[in-house]
Protein backbone atom coordinates (compact mmCIF):
# COMPACT_ATOMS: atom_id res chain seq x y z
CA UNK A 1 0.00 0.00 0.00
CA UNK A 2 1.36 3.33 -1.04
CA UNK A 3 1.13 5.72 1.85
CA UNK A 4 0.13 9.28 1.23
CA UNK A 5 3.25 11.28 0.44
CA UNK A 6 4.25 14.77 -0.57
CA UNK A 7 4.06 15.79 -4.26
CA UNK A 8 7.81 15.37 -4.67
CA UNK A 9 7.62 11.81 -3.31
CA UNK A 10 4.69 11.08 -5.60
CA UNK A 11 6.66 12.36 -8.58
CA UNK A 12 9.58 10.15 -7.51
CA UNK A 13 7.32 7.10 -7.19
CA UNK A 14 5.69 7.82 -10.55
CA UNK A 15 9.12 8.11 -12.17
CA UNK A 16 10.03 4.72 -10.76
CA UNK A 17 6.80 3.29 -12.15
CA UNK A 18 7.57 4.83 -15.52
CA UNK A 19 11.05 3.25 -15.49
CA UNK A 20 9.45 -0.14 -14.85
CA UNK A 21 6.87 0.54 -17.56
CA UNK A 22 9.68 1.14 -20.06
CA UNK A 23 11.07 -2.29 -19.17
CA UNK A 24 7.62 -3.89 -19.26
CA UNK A 25 7.01 -2.56 -22.78
CA UNK A 26 10.26 -4.19 -23.91
CA UNK A 27 9.11 -7.60 -22.72
CA UNK A 28 10.88 -7.73 -19.37
CA UNK A 29 9.08 -9.40 -16.50
CA UNK A 30 8.91 -6.58 -13.99
CA UNK A 31 6.58 -8.37 -11.58
CA UNK A 32 4.29 -6.46 -9.26
CA UNK A 33 4.56 -2.78 -8.52
CA UNK A 34 6.64 -3.45 -5.40
CA UNK A 35 8.56 -0.86 -3.42
CA UNK A 36 8.27 2.14 -5.68
CA UNK A 37 9.39 4.58 -2.99
CA UNK A 38 12.76 2.83 -2.75
CA UNK A 39 15.74 3.51 -5.02
CA UNK A 40 15.02 1.84 -8.33
CA UNK A 41 18.45 1.57 -10.00
CA UNK A 42 19.42 -1.79 -8.47
CA UNK A 43 16.06 -3.34 -9.30
CA UNK A 44 16.17 -1.84 -12.79
CA UNK A 45 19.63 -3.32 -13.51
CA UNK A 46 18.62 -6.71 -12.12
CA UNK A 47 15.56 -6.89 -14.35
CA UNK A 48 17.40 -5.70 -17.45
CA UNK A 49 20.68 -7.59 -17.14
CA UNK A 50 19.84 -10.40 -14.71
CA UNK A 51 20.73 -10.34 -11.03
CA UNK A 52 23.68 -12.71 -11.46
CA UNK A 53 25.27 -10.36 -13.99
CA UNK A 54 25.28 -7.24 -11.83
CA UNK A 55 27.89 -6.81 -9.09
CA UNK A 56 27.90 -3.84 -6.72
CA UNK A 57 31.15 -3.38 -4.82
CA UNK A 58 31.18 -0.56 -2.30
CA UNK A 59 34.43 1.38 -2.49
CA UNK A 60 36.11 3.97 -0.34
CA UNK A 61 37.35 7.06 -2.12
CA UNK A 62 40.54 8.59 -0.79
CA UNK A 63 40.46 12.33 -0.26
CA UNK A 64 42.54 14.21 -2.83
CA UNK A 65 45.95 15.30 -1.43
CA UNK A 66 45.12 19.01 -1.86
CA UNK A 67 42.29 18.60 0.63
CA UNK A 68 44.81 18.65 3.47
CA UNK A 69 45.72 22.24 2.50
CA UNK A 70 42.12 23.44 2.26
CA UNK A 71 40.38 25.60 4.81
CA UNK A 72 38.09 23.24 6.71
CA UNK A 73 35.50 25.99 7.11
CA UNK A 74 35.36 26.76 3.42
CA UNK A 75 32.41 25.84 1.22
CA UNK A 76 34.70 23.95 -1.15
CA UNK A 77 35.94 21.74 1.68
CA UNK A 78 32.38 21.08 2.85
CA UNK A 79 31.21 20.13 -0.66
CA UNK A 80 34.15 17.82 -1.21
CA UNK A 81 33.53 16.19 2.15
CA UNK A 82 29.87 15.72 1.25
CA UNK A 83 30.88 14.04 -2.00
CA UNK A 84 33.33 11.71 -0.24
CA UNK A 85 30.68 10.83 2.35
CA UNK A 86 28.28 9.57 -0.29
CA UNK A 87 28.10 5.80 -0.88
CA UNK A 88 30.40 4.94 -3.78
CA UNK A 89 30.10 1.75 -5.80
CA UNK A 90 32.07 0.03 -8.51
CA UNK A 91 29.26 -1.52 -10.55
CA UNK A 92 30.15 -4.28 -12.97
CA UNK A 93 27.49 -5.41 -15.43
CA UNK A 94 28.16 -8.46 -17.57
CA UNK A 95 26.31 -8.46 -20.89
CA UNK A 96 26.23 -11.63 -22.96
CA UNK A 97 27.24 -11.12 -26.57
CA UNK A 98 28.53 -7.56 -26.08
CA UNK A 99 32.11 -8.60 -26.92
CA UNK A 100 31.08 -9.68 -30.41
CA UNK A 101 29.05 -6.55 -31.08
CA UNK A 102 31.80 -4.10 -30.11
CA UNK A 103 34.24 -5.76 -32.49
CA UNK A 104 32.59 -3.40 -34.97
CA UNK A 105 34.29 -0.05 -34.17
CA UNK A 106 31.25 1.97 -35.21
CA UNK A 107 28.92 -0.04 -32.97
CA UNK A 108 31.41 0.27 -30.10
CA UNK A 109 31.60 4.04 -30.56
CA UNK A 110 27.81 4.44 -30.80
CA UNK A 111 27.17 2.40 -27.66
CA UNK A 112 29.78 4.22 -25.58
CA UNK A 113 28.52 7.58 -26.82
CA UNK A 114 25.11 6.74 -25.37
CA UNK A 115 26.57 5.60 -22.05
CA UNK A 116 28.69 8.73 -21.76
CA UNK A 117 25.46 10.72 -21.51
CA UNK A 118 25.13 9.28 -17.99
CA UNK A 119 28.20 11.17 -16.90
CA UNK A 120 27.98 14.93 -16.36
CA UNK A 121 30.75 16.91 -18.09
CA UNK A 122 33.20 18.69 -15.84
CA UNK A 123 31.63 22.05 -16.75
CA UNK A 124 28.64 20.93 -14.72
CA UNK A 125 30.71 20.27 -11.62
CA UNK A 126 29.99 22.73 -8.83
CA UNK A 127 33.23 24.39 -7.72
CA UNK A 128 35.09 21.39 -9.10
CA UNK A 129 32.96 18.88 -7.19
CA UNK A 130 30.70 16.23 -8.72
CA UNK A 131 27.09 17.53 -8.46
CA UNK A 132 25.07 16.22 -5.51
CA UNK A 133 22.12 15.31 -7.76
CA UNK A 134 24.13 13.19 -10.22
CA UNK A 135 24.77 9.46 -9.93
CA UNK A 136 27.40 8.36 -12.47
CA UNK A 137 30.96 9.63 -12.07
CA UNK A 138 32.26 7.64 -15.00
CA UNK A 139 31.52 4.72 -17.27
CA UNK A 140 33.84 2.35 -19.08
CA UNK A 141 33.91 -1.07 -20.68
CA UNK A 142 34.19 -4.06 -18.38
CA UNK A 143 37.06 -6.17 -19.63
CA UNK A 144 38.41 -9.61 -18.95
CA UNK A 145 41.68 -10.67 -20.57
CA UNK A 146 41.43 -7.77 -23.02
CA UNK A 147 37.95 -8.83 -24.07
CA UNK A 148 34.97 -6.56 -23.48
CA UNK A 149 32.42 -8.45 -21.41
CA UNK A 150 30.16 -5.68 -20.17
CA UNK A 151 30.02 -2.18 -18.74
CA UNK A 152 31.38 -0.67 -15.58
CA UNK A 153 30.22 2.35 -13.63
CA UNK A 154 31.51 4.47 -10.79
CA UNK A 155 28.16 5.07 -9.13
CA UNK A 156 27.55 7.40 -6.20
CA UNK A 157 24.27 7.21 -4.40
CA UNK A 158 22.37 10.38 -3.85
CA UNK A 159 21.69 11.31 -0.26
CA UNK A 160 18.00 11.63 0.59
CA UNK A 161 16.47 15.07 0.85
CA UNK A 162 16.98 17.34 3.82
CA UNK A 163 13.68 16.35 5.42
CA UNK A 164 11.17 13.50 5.38
CA UNK A 165 8.97 15.33 2.95
CA UNK A 166 11.64 15.68 0.28
CA UNK A 167 12.22 12.87 -2.21
CA UNK A 168 15.66 11.83 -3.52
CA UNK A 169 16.97 13.36 -6.74
CA UNK A 170 15.36 12.10 -9.92
CA UNK A 171 17.00 9.15 -11.63
CA UNK A 172 14.61 8.81 -14.57
CA UNK A 173 16.86 10.61 -17.05
CA UNK A 174 19.67 8.14 -16.32
CA UNK A 175 17.41 5.13 -16.62
CA UNK A 176 16.15 6.37 -19.98
CA UNK A 177 19.78 6.49 -21.17
CA UNK A 178 20.29 2.87 -20.06
CA UNK A 179 17.13 2.01 -22.01
CA UNK A 180 18.52 3.82 -25.06
CA UNK A 181 21.73 1.78 -24.70
CA UNK A 182 19.68 -1.41 -24.49
CA UNK A 183 17.65 -0.52 -27.59
CA UNK A 184 20.83 0.26 -29.52
CA UNK A 185 22.32 -3.03 -28.37
CA UNK A 186 19.32 -4.92 -29.74
CA UNK A 187 19.56 -2.98 -32.98
CA UNK A 188 23.25 -3.84 -33.35
CA UNK A 189 22.49 -7.49 -32.66
CA UNK A 190 19.96 -7.45 -35.51
CA UNK A 191 22.48 -5.74 -37.79
CA UNK A 192 25.08 -8.40 -37.03
CA UNK A 193 22.58 -11.17 -37.65
CA UNK A 194 21.71 -9.77 -41.04
CA UNK A 195 25.36 -9.52 -42.17
CA UNK B 1 -10.03 -2.76 14.14
CA UNK B 2 -12.54 -5.05 15.82
CA UNK B 3 -15.05 -2.23 16.21
CA UNK B 4 -14.89 -1.05 12.62
CA UNK B 5 -18.30 -0.62 11.13
CA UNK B 6 -17.77 -2.55 7.91
CA UNK B 7 -21.11 -1.62 6.46
CA UNK B 8 -20.29 2.05 6.95
CA UNK B 9 -16.89 1.58 5.30
CA UNK B 10 -18.54 -0.15 2.38
CA UNK B 11 -21.04 2.70 2.04
CA UNK B 12 -18.16 5.16 2.05
CA UNK B 13 -16.35 3.16 -0.58
CA UNK B 14 -19.45 3.12 -2.78
CA UNK B 15 -19.71 6.87 -2.38
CA UNK B 16 -16.10 7.27 -3.47
CA UNK B 17 -16.71 5.03 -6.46
CA UNK B 18 -19.80 7.00 -7.36
CA UNK B 19 -18.02 10.32 -6.85
CA UNK B 20 -18.12 11.91 -10.22
CA UNK B 21 -16.97 15.50 -10.18
CA UNK B 22 -17.30 17.52 -13.38
CA UNK B 23 -13.67 17.21 -14.38
CA UNK B 24 -12.19 16.45 -17.76
CA UNK B 25 -11.83 12.94 -19.14
CA UNK B 26 -8.09 13.27 -18.60
CA UNK B 27 -8.63 14.18 -14.97
CA UNK B 28 -10.76 11.10 -14.42
CA UNK B 29 -8.23 8.92 -16.20
CA UNK B 30 -5.31 10.20 -14.15
CA UNK B 31 -7.34 9.74 -10.97
CA UNK B 32 -8.04 6.16 -12.04
CA UNK B 33 -4.32 5.47 -12.51
CA UNK B 34 -3.42 6.98 -9.15
CA UNK B 35 -6.15 4.99 -7.47
CA UNK B 36 -4.79 1.75 -8.96
CA UNK B 37 -1.36 2.65 -7.52
CA UNK B 38 -2.88 3.30 -4.10
CA UNK B 39 -4.83 0.04 -4.27
CA UNK B 40 -1.70 -1.87 -5.44
CA UNK B 41 -3.60 -3.33 -8.40
CA UNK B 42 -1.72 -1.21 -10.92
CA UNK B 43 -1.43 -2.88 -14.33
CA UNK B 44 1.56 -1.89 -16.46
CA UNK B 45 -0.37 -2.84 -19.60
CA UNK B 46 -3.26 -0.55 -18.74
CA UNK B 47 -1.38 2.76 -18.82
CA UNK B 48 0.63 4.58 -21.44
CA UNK B 49 4.02 6.19 -21.08
CA UNK B 50 2.43 9.53 -21.98
CA UNK B 51 -0.09 9.23 -19.14
CA UNK B 52 2.64 8.53 -16.61
CA UNK B 53 4.76 11.38 -17.95
CA UNK B 54 1.78 13.70 -17.67
CA UNK B 55 1.27 12.70 -14.04
CA UNK B 56 4.95 13.24 -13.26
CA UNK B 57 4.80 16.69 -14.82
CA UNK B 58 1.71 17.50 -12.78
CA UNK B 59 3.40 16.47 -9.54
CA UNK B 60 6.47 18.43 -10.52
CA UNK B 61 4.24 21.49 -10.87
CA UNK B 62 4.87 21.77 -14.57
CA UNK B 63 1.24 22.69 -15.09
CA UNK B 64 -1.38 24.67 -13.28
CA UNK B 65 -3.40 21.59 -12.52
CA UNK B 66 -5.83 20.86 -9.74
CA UNK B 67 -4.06 17.81 -8.33
CA UNK B 68 -5.47 18.61 -4.89
CA UNK B 69 -8.94 17.66 -6.03
CA UNK B 70 -7.71 14.24 -7.15
CA UNK B 71 -5.64 13.81 -4.01
CA UNK B 72 -8.47 14.68 -1.65
CA UNK B 73 -10.69 11.79 -2.65
CA UNK B 74 -7.72 9.48 -3.16
CA UNK B 75 -6.66 10.10 0.40
CA UNK B 76 -10.15 9.30 1.63
CA UNK B 77 -10.26 6.15 -0.49
CA UNK B 78 -6.82 5.16 0.73
CA UNK B 79 -7.97 5.32 4.33
CA UNK B 80 -11.00 3.18 3.60
CA UNK B 81 -8.95 0.58 1.71
CA UNK B 82 -6.37 0.47 4.50
CA UNK B 83 -9.14 -0.14 7.01
CA UNK B 84 -10.69 -2.85 4.85
CA UNK B 85 -7.35 -4.59 4.41
CA UNK B 86 -6.92 -4.88 8.15
CA UNK B 87 -10.13 -6.89 8.50
CA UNK B 88 -10.20 -10.67 7.87
CA UNK B 89 -11.24 -11.23 4.21
CA UNK B 90 -14.28 -13.33 5.10
CA UNK B 91 -15.78 -10.54 7.19
CA UNK B 92 -15.21 -8.08 4.39
CA UNK B 93 -16.72 -10.42 1.82
CA UNK B 94 -19.76 -11.00 4.02
CA UNK B 95 -20.26 -7.29 4.33
CA UNK B 96 -20.13 -6.85 0.59
CA UNK B 97 -22.68 -9.57 -0.25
Amino acid sequence: MLLYKSPSWMAYALENILALKLLHDRGFNVGALGEIMEGIIGRFFNIMFGQDNVIWDEVNIDPPPEMAQMDEDSEEYFMLQEYLNRDHYDVKVKIAGLGDIVKDPQAKKTLMKILQKLVPPEEEYVDGVFPWYEYFVNVSWLQKENQITGIRFHFVDVVDGCCDDEAPASVLRHLKIIIEFWDQLQFQKEVQKSV
Amino acid sequence: MANVNIQKLYTNLKEVKAYNPPYSIEHHRLRQILLSIYRSDFDFSAVTIEELERLIDIYNNEYDYDINAIEADLEQTNEIITALQSIPPRRVRNAFI
